[in-house]
C-alpha cells in the first residue's frame, strides 16, 4: 500500500517538476514573451509561470497523459525541443529522462534504495532548477524572439496506450551538438536526470 | 553520434565568470579550460602568437587562425573578452586591420563578424563610436555585401534615431544586392513599418542620393584616429600621440569641407586620413568621458558646441586637406535655454527648480503669479496710465500704430499700488531681457519707451475723490480688474475668466487711433468684458453672479428685477459723469483725431448732448416727420442720446469693414453644395458665429441662423448698411420695461457688432416660426388657402397678448411700427399650463405666447419732440394705416393698425382690406359662431378708428377694456375642458417638426 502511495506521490512530484521546468526553459529562452509570466513560488524559489490560458491548457493536457504513463511506468524520458519556426529544425533539446527505480531490481544495487525524504528531493530538484537557469553561461542566444516554438516528446513503451492528439515523431536531436548534463534527482519511485544539448557554432 | 557530454557541475563553479556570449559556448570547451591553469593558458597564448607569426603569410586562409586564437581566448577567458588578461582586444585589432585591405576577406561573413564581434565588445558604450566604426567599414567596402552588416549597421542608426541614414543605408545594401538578399528585403521592410508606425517623415531626396554618394552623416563626420600605416610588428609599440582626440561627441557643430577632388571618391580607399582605425585604447582615453546614451537623471553638464583650442582640432594626416570650421549659428530668437533655479540649502540636497525665479520674483518683495506674468507677457497685465499722459503718449503710439501686433495698449486704472512697481518691474525685464518672453523682441524698444513713460505718472491720480464714480461706472467692465486686484489668480473655469482670456486675445483689435480716444474707448473696453448672454431669465441669473464679483457697492439680489435696475443704473450713471468727461474731452479736443462727421455713421459729437434737435432740415415744422425712417434722422438721434450707444453694454463698433454680407447670402449655396458653414468672428467678444442658415430676408436685413461657439443658438441680423437703430431701440424697451413680464413678449437681443459696412445684430432664436407660418401651417392642414385662419379661441389668445404688448411699448413712447403677421414669432416655451387659461400668466401661462420682432422701422418717442407726427414717405398699400394711405399724419395709429391687420389675417387668413366705399369698413365676413359682436367688431373698430373719434389716449383705454372682454371669454372657456391646452401642446409638437430645416 505504502508503494502505491509512494507511487502516486511520486509521480506527482515528478509531473509537478516537469510543468515548473518546462515553464521556466520556455521563460527563459523566451520562447513566449515575458509579459506572458507570472512569478510563483516553488521548492523555496521564485519561478516563472505562464499565465496564458491557451498556453496553460496545451501544457496540462500534455502532462496529464504524461502523468498517466508514468503511473503505469510506460514513459521513460520527456523531451522538450525548441524548434525553429521558419526552418523547423530544433535548436536545442532539453531531455528528462525518468528511470523508475523499483522497476529495475538488478540496477537497484547500485541506485539508491533507501527512500529519500521530500525535503531531500526537494533540495535536490533544486539545485537542478538553478541549474538550468545557469545554463545561459553557455547557451547561445536565441535570437528573434517569438520566432521559436516547443515541441514535446515522451519516449514510452511499445506498449502504452497512446491518445490520438499524440503522433509518432523523430527524436529530433540535434547533429553535431553539445550536450551538457545537469545534475539529478530522486524521488521515492523514481530518479530523474536532465540534460541539454545545443548547437554549438563559431 | 557520440557526445561527449559536460557534466554541468564542473562548469558550474565557475559560472559567475562566465560571460554569456551571443553564440553560446562550447561547454565542452569551457570544461577543458576551467581546468587549466594559468601557465598553461599562457603558454598554449605563446604557441598562437608564434603561430600568428610564422605561418600567416603562407597561410591559405589567414583569418582561420586568428579565429583558432580568438576563439581559444575565449574558452580561455570565460569571463569575456573585455578582460585585459584575455588579450582579446589586441588580437582582435590586430586580426581587423591585418586583414582590412585584403579584398577577398571583405565580405567574407566570419571577417564580418569579428568586426561585430569587436563592435559589440569594446564599443558598446557609444552609439557613436559604433557608428563610426560601422561608417569606416562602409567606406573600406567591407561587408558591404552582407545582409548581417546592413542589419546591424541599421539597428546602430535606428537606436541613434536617424532614421533617413537607415533607410539610405539599407537601400544602399539592396543596391549592391547583398545577401542573403531576402533577408535584407525583409528588415528593409520591417524598418519601414517601424518608421511608419513612429510616423517618421523621410522626405529624401533621392535624386540627390546616389549610389556613390554619401548623407551628411557619412561625408562629414569625422574619420576615426587614424595611425599611419605600420608593420605588423611596430603596431603594438607605438601609438600616435594626439591629445584630446575625440570630437566623436562634439561632431555636432563641426563640419569639415571635403577636399575638392576627392568628392566624387569618397567611397574610394585612400591612403590617407581614412585608412586607419585607431586602436581603441588610442582612440578612446582611459578615463575620459565617453559619451553615452542620455538617460534621465545623468547629469550631462555643459553642452559643447564649439572647440575651443586649434590644439583641440583634430590632427590629420597632412595630406588631408584641413579646412577651416565652418561656423555655424543656432537660431535662438525668441528662444532661450531653460532657466532654472537651484537652491542650495545646506544639510539638504541641492534642488533645481525648472522655473525662472527672475520672473516670478522680480525685485524685492515682488511676487508674481503664473498668470499675472501670462498677462504680462502678452501686455494685458491691467495699467491705466493717466489720461493727460496719454496725449502726450500719443504720437509716440501713433509710431508704433503700423504694427498690428501693437502690444501695450492703456487700459483703466487699477487702484492698486502694486501697479506702479509691476510698470516699473515690465520696464525692467523688458529692457534687461532681450530674450525675455514676456515681450516680443521686435517690440521692446518701443514699449520701454511707452513703460518707462507711463511709469512717472501713475501716483497723481489716485486719489480717492476720482474713485467712486469709475468704480460705479465701471462695475462691469472693471471686474477684471479688481479680480486682478484682490485675488491675483483668476478661476479659469468661469464664464468670467474665459471671457477675460479672450478679451486678452481680441482686445488689442483697435488702432491706435482708440488711445487718443480715451473716454470712448475705456467705455468699449467694458464691452469687452461684458459675459455676452443673451438676457433670457436663465442667463439673467448668471449675470447676477458675474455682477456679484465685480460689484461691491451695489447690492445684488437674484432677481431680474435687481438685475436690469442695475443694468440700469450703470447706464444712468454715466449721466452724471458727463460733466467731468466732457470737461476731459475738451481739454484733449487738440491731441484728438476729430471724429469724422461727414459719415453717416459716425456718432462722436464734441457738442454738449442735448435731447432737443435743432436741425431745420429735417422738419417742415417742428414736430412733424416727413421721412421717419430715414438714416439720417435716425443718427441724428442716437447722436444726441444722453447714454450714448457706446455705453451699452453689448454694443460693439468696429472701425472697419467686415464685408461679409454678401458672402453670407450665398449661405444656401454654400453649406449644401459644399458642406461649408461660413463662420463669423466678431473680436470684440471673441465669439465666433457658424452660419447654419438663412432664417429669412427682408428689404436690408437678411437674419441667419447662428451657432455660437458654445452652441447658443442665436438669430444673426445682418444689416447693409450698418444700423444701429434696432439695437437702440430694444434696448431702451428693456430699460424702460425693466421686470416687467410684458417683456417675454420681446425679442430679446444679445449684442450689436457694428461694422463701417454692416451690422450684425445677435438676437434671441425663437425656432418655431413666424405668426405667418403659423397661419399658413393651419391653411396647410385644412388644405385650404382662401377663408381660414387659426382658430378662434387661439386667435383670441393672441389678441390679448398683442393688445399687452403694444399697449406697454406705448406707455413707454415705443412705437413699433411694423405689426404684421411676420413680426411675430410663436412663443410656445417649455413649460406646463393648466387647464383654465389664466389672465395674469399664472400657471405656466405667460410661458405661451409671441415675440414681438423687428423693430427696425419704430420710433421712440421720448427723444423727439412731443406730439412729433409722421407723414409717410413711401410707397404704401392696404396694409399700411390709412394715415398713410391718406399722406396724413400718424404716429401712434401705425401700430393700431398693424395689430388690425394681425387680427384680421389670424381669423381669415389675409391681410386687412377695407371697404373705401362702405366708411372703411371691413370687406371681410366673420363666422356666425364667432364672437363677432361682442369681441371682434368693437375691436376692429378701436383699431381701425377710421372715423377718428378716438384720441390715443381713449383708444388704449378701450384696447385694454376689450382685452378683458377677450380674457374673460378666454376663461370661461377653458375652464372646463382641455381644448385650448391641448391645442396649444398639439401646435408646439408640430413646430417643432415644421421648424425651418436648415
Amino acid at each position: 500500500m505504502s508503494k502505491g502511495i509512494d507511487l502516486k506521490g511520486s509521480t506527482r512530484t515528478i509531473s509537478e517538476f516537469f510543468e515548473y521546468s518546462i515553464n521556466s526553459i520556455l521563460y527563459q529562452r523566451g520562447i513566449y514573451p515575458a509579459e506572458d509570466f507570472t512569478t510563483v513560488k516553488k521548492y523555496d524559489l521564485t519561478l516563472m509561470r505562464t499565465h496564458d490560458d491557451e498556453l496553460k491548457q496545451y501544457i496540462r493536457k500534455i502532462l496529464s497523459q504524461v502523468h498517466k504513463w508514468l503511473l503505469s511506468g510506460k514513459c521513460n524520458k520527456l523531451v522538450l525541443c525548441v524548434v525553429d519556426r521558419d526552418e523547423g529544425d530544433t535548436v536545442e533539446r532539453w531531455a528528462f529522462n525518468v528511470t523508475h527505480i523499483s522497476k529495475e531490481p538488478q540496477e537497484s544495487i547500485t541506485e539508491e534504495v533507501t527512500p529519500i525524504s521530500q525535503e531531500e528531493t526537494q533540495k535536490q530538484i533544486r539545485a537542478l532548477i538553478r541549474q538550468i537557469t545557469a545554463s545561459v553561461t553557455f547557451l547561445p542566444e536565441l535570437e528573434n524572439e517569438g520566432n521559436y516554438t516547443f515541441n514535446v516528446l515522451a519516449y514510452t513503451d511499445a506498449d502504452a496506450i497512446v491518445p490520438l492528439e499524440w503522433s509518432d515523431s523523430s527524436s529530433k536531436e540535434i547533429e553535431d551538438g553539445e550536450m551538457v548534463e545537469f545534475r539529478s534527482f530522486n524521488t521515492e519511485m523514481h530518479k530523474i536526470g536532465a540534460q541539454v544539448s545545443y548547437k554549438y557554432q563559431q | 553520434m557520440t557526445e561527449y557530454s559536460t557534466t554541468f557541475n564542473d562548469i558550474e563553479s565557475e559560472k559567475e565568470n562566465i560571460l554569456p556570449l551571443k553564440q553560446g559556448r562550447s561547454a565542452l570547451h569551457l570544461s577543458q579550460m576551467l581546468r587549466q591553469d594559468m601557465s598553461q593558458l599562457n603558454s598554449t597564448k605563446i604557441i598562437f602568437e608564434k603561430r600568428l607569426m610564422e605561418e600567416l603569410e603562407e597561410m591559405d586562409d589567414p583569418l582561420e587562425l586568428y579565429l583558432e586564437y580568438i576563439q581559444w581566448i575565449n574558452d580561455a577567458f570565460p569571463q569575456g573578452g573585455t578582460s585585459k588578461q584575455s588579450g582579446m582586444l589586441d588580437l582582435m585589432e590586430r586580426c581587423l586591420m591585418y586583414l582590412k585591405d585584403v579584398d577577398i576577406y571583405k565580405n567574407d561573413p566570419r571577417y564580418l563578424k569579428i568586426w561585430l564581434w569587436y563592435i559589440d565588445l569594446f564599443a558598446r558604450g557609444s552609439l557613436v563610436d559604433m557608428k563610426d566604426i560601422f561608417v569606416y567599414m562602409y567606406r573600406k567596402r567591407i561587408g558591404v555585401k552582407l545582409t548581417l552588416f546592413y542589419e546591424e549597421f541599421v539597428n546602430i542608426l535606428m537606436n541613434m534615431k536617424r532614421f533617413k541614414e537607415a533607410m539610405f543605408i539599407l537601400e544602399n545594401g539592396l543596391e549592391e544586392n547583398a545577401r542573403p538578399l531576402k533577408r535584407l528585403q525583409k528588415k528593409y521592410d520591417e524598418f519601414s513599418e517601424r518608421v511608419r508606425e513612429l510616423n517618421i517623415d523621410l522626405t529624401f531626396d533621392k535624386l540627390n542620393c546616389k549610389h556613390m554618394e554619401l548623407p551628411d552623416l557619412l561625408k562629414n563626420f569625422e574619420p576615426p584616429k587614424m595611425v599611419l600605416g605600420k608593420e605588423r610588428d611596430e603596431f603594438i609599440e607605438t601609438f600616435q600621440e594626439s591629445n584630446n582626440v575625440e570630437k566623436l561627441q562634439n561632431n555636432k557643430i563641426q563640419i569639415f569641407q571635403d577636399d575638392a577632388n576627392d568628392s566624387n571618391n569618397i567611397l574610394i580607399d585612400k591612403n590617407d586620413g581614412w585608412d586607419m582605425l585607431n586602436p581603441k585604447n588610442v582612440r578612446e582615453k582611459e578615463n575620459r568621458l565617453q559619451s553615452t546614451m542620455l538617460e534621465s537623471g545623468i547629469n550631462a553638464g555643459k553642452l559643447k558646441q564649439s572647440i575651443d583650442s586649434i590644439e583641440d582640432a583634430p590632427i590629420i594626416n597632412s595630406n588631408h586637406k584641413h579646412v577651416g570650421k565652418i561656423s555655424i549659428f543656432q537660431d535662438k530668437i525668441g528662444r532661450t535655454d531653460p532657466v532654472y533655479k537651484i537652491i542650495e540649502i545646506p544639510g539638504k540636497k541641492t534642488e533645481k527648480i525648472d522655473v525662472n525665479f527672475n520672473l516670478i520674483y522680480p525685485g524685492d518683495n515682488e511676487e508674481y503669479c503664473f498668470e499675472e506674468l501670462m498677462a504680462i507677457s502678452r501686455n494685458v497685465f491691467e495699467i491705466r496710465p493717466q489720461k493727460h499722459l496719454i496725449m502726450k503718449d500719443s504720437p509716440q503710439n501713433k509710431k508704433i500704430k503700423t504694427n498690428i501686433e501693437q502690444p501695450f495698449t492703456e487700459k483703466d486704472i487699477d487702484n492698486s499700488p502694486e501697479i506702479p512697481s509691476i510698470i516699473n518691474q515690465i520696464g525692467n525685464l523688458q529692457s534687461s531681457n532681450s530674450n525675455s518672453a514676456i515681450t516680443s523682441a521686435p517690440n521692446s524698444q518701443e514699449q520701454v519707451e511707452n513703460v518707462n513713460f507711463t511709469k512717472t505718472s501713475i501716483l497723481p491720480l489716485n486719489d480717492t475723490g476720482n474713485r467712486i464714480t469709475p468704480k460705479k461706472e465701471n462695475t462691469l467692465g472693471i471686474m477684471t480688474a479688481n479680480k486682478l486686484n484682490n485675488s491675483p489668480t483668476i478661476t479659469f473655469f468661469s464664464k468670467n475668466a474665459i471671457n477675460e482670456v479672450y478679451s486678452m486675445f481680441n482686445q488689442n483689435y483697435e488702432g491706435p487711433n482708440s488711445l487718443g480716444d480715451n473716454d470712448e474707448h475705456t467705455e468699449n473696453k467694458f464691452a469687452l468684458y461684458e459675459n455676452t448672454q443673451e438676457f433670457t431669465k436663465q442667463n439673467l441669473d448668471d449675470l447676477t453672479e458675474v455682477k456679484n464679483v465685480a460689484k461691491n457697492n451695489l447690492n445684488s439680489q437674484k432677481s431680474v428685477e435687481e438685475d436690469t435696475e442695475t443694468l440700469q443704473q450703470q447706464m444712468k450713471l454715466p449721466e452724471q459723469k458727463i460733466e467731468t468727461r466732457q470737461e476731459y474731452r475738451t481739454s484733449n479736443t487738440n491731441n484728438m483725431m476729430t471724429p469724422i462727421k461727414e459719415n453717416k455713421e459716425s456718432f462722436y459729437s464734441t457738442s454738449q448732448s442735448s435731447p432737443f434737435l435743432t436741425q431745420p432740415n429735417h422738419y417742415r415744422n417742428k414736430n412733424l416727420i416727413i421721412n421717419p425712417l430715414s438714416i439720417e434722422l435716425r443718427t441724428q438721434l442716437l447722436s444726441k442720446l444722453t447714454l450714448p450707444l457706446k455705453s451699452y453694454q453689448t454694443f460693439y463698433d468696429y472701425k472697419q469693414p467686415l464685408k461679409m454680407s454678401a458672402f453670407l447670402k450665398n449661405i444656401h449655396r454654400l453649406s449644401i453644395s459644399e458642406n461649408k458653414n461660413p463662420i463669423v468672428d466678431f473680436k470684440k467678444t471673441g465669439d465666433l458665429y457658424c452660419i447654419r442658415g438663412k432664417l429669412g430676408e427682408g428689404g436690408y436685413a437678411t437674419v441667419y441662423l447662428a451657432e455660437s461657439s458654445t452652441g447658443r443658438l442665436n438669430a444673426l441680423k445682418v444689416e447693409k448698411p450698418a444700423s444701429k437703430w434696432e439695437y437702440y431701440i430694444l434696448k431702451q424697451i428693456e430699460k424702460r420695461l425693466k421686470g416687467d413680464s410684458i417683456l417675454r413678449s420681446i425679442i430679446q437681443v444679445n449684442s450689436l457688432h457694428c461694422f463701417t459696412d454692416e451690422s450684425y445684430l445677435v438676437l434671441k432664436y425663437a425656432d418655431q416660426g413666424t405668426l405667418l407660418d403659423l397661419i399658413n401651417h393651419y391653411k396647410n392642414k385644412v388644405n385650404q388657402s382662401k377663408d381660414i385662419g387659426i382658430n378662434e379661441i387661439l386667435c383670441m389668445f393672441f389678441t390679448v397678448e398683442l393688445i399687452k404688448v403694444i399697449t406697454k411699448l406705448h406707455s413707454i413712447d415705443i412705437i413699433h411700427g411694423d405689426i404684421k403677421p411676420d413680426n411675430c414669432m410663436i412663443r410656445f416655451e417649455k413649460s406646463e399650463i393648466s387647464m383654465g387659461y389664466k389672465a395674469d400668466g399664472s400657471h405656466g401661462w405667460n410661458f405661451k405666447g409671441l415675440y414681438l420682432i423687428d423693430f427696425g422701422r419704430s420710433f421712440d418717442m421720448q427723444i423727439l419732440p412731443e406730439g412729433t407726427k409722421f407723414i409717410a414717405d413711401w410707397n404704401f398699400d392696404d396694409q399700411d394705416c390709412l394715415e398713410v394711405q391718406q399722406k396724413k399724419e400718424w404716429s401712434y395709429e401705425i401700430d393700431y393698425f398693424g395689430l388690425a391687420n394681425m387680427i384680421h389675417y389670424m381669423l381669415f387668413g389675409e391681410p386687412i382690406s377695407l371697404n373705401t366705399n362702405n366708411h372703411g369698413k371691413l370687406n371681410k365676413n366673420f363666422k356666425r359662431y364667432w364672437q363677432k359682436d361682442n369681441i371682434w367688431l368693437p375691436l376692429f373698430e378701436v383699431l381701425i378708428n377710421y372715423n377718428k373719434v378716438y384720441s390715443n389716449f381713449e383708444i388704449e383705454r378701450k384696447l385694454i377694456e376689450i382685452q378683458k372682454d377677450i380674457e374673460e371669454f378666454l376663461i370661461s372657456n377653458s375652464i372646463n375642458n382641455n381644448r385650448f391646452r391641448n391645442e396649444i401642446f398639439e401646435l408646439e409638437n408640430e413646430l417643432h417638426s415644421i421648424n425651418i430645416k436648415i
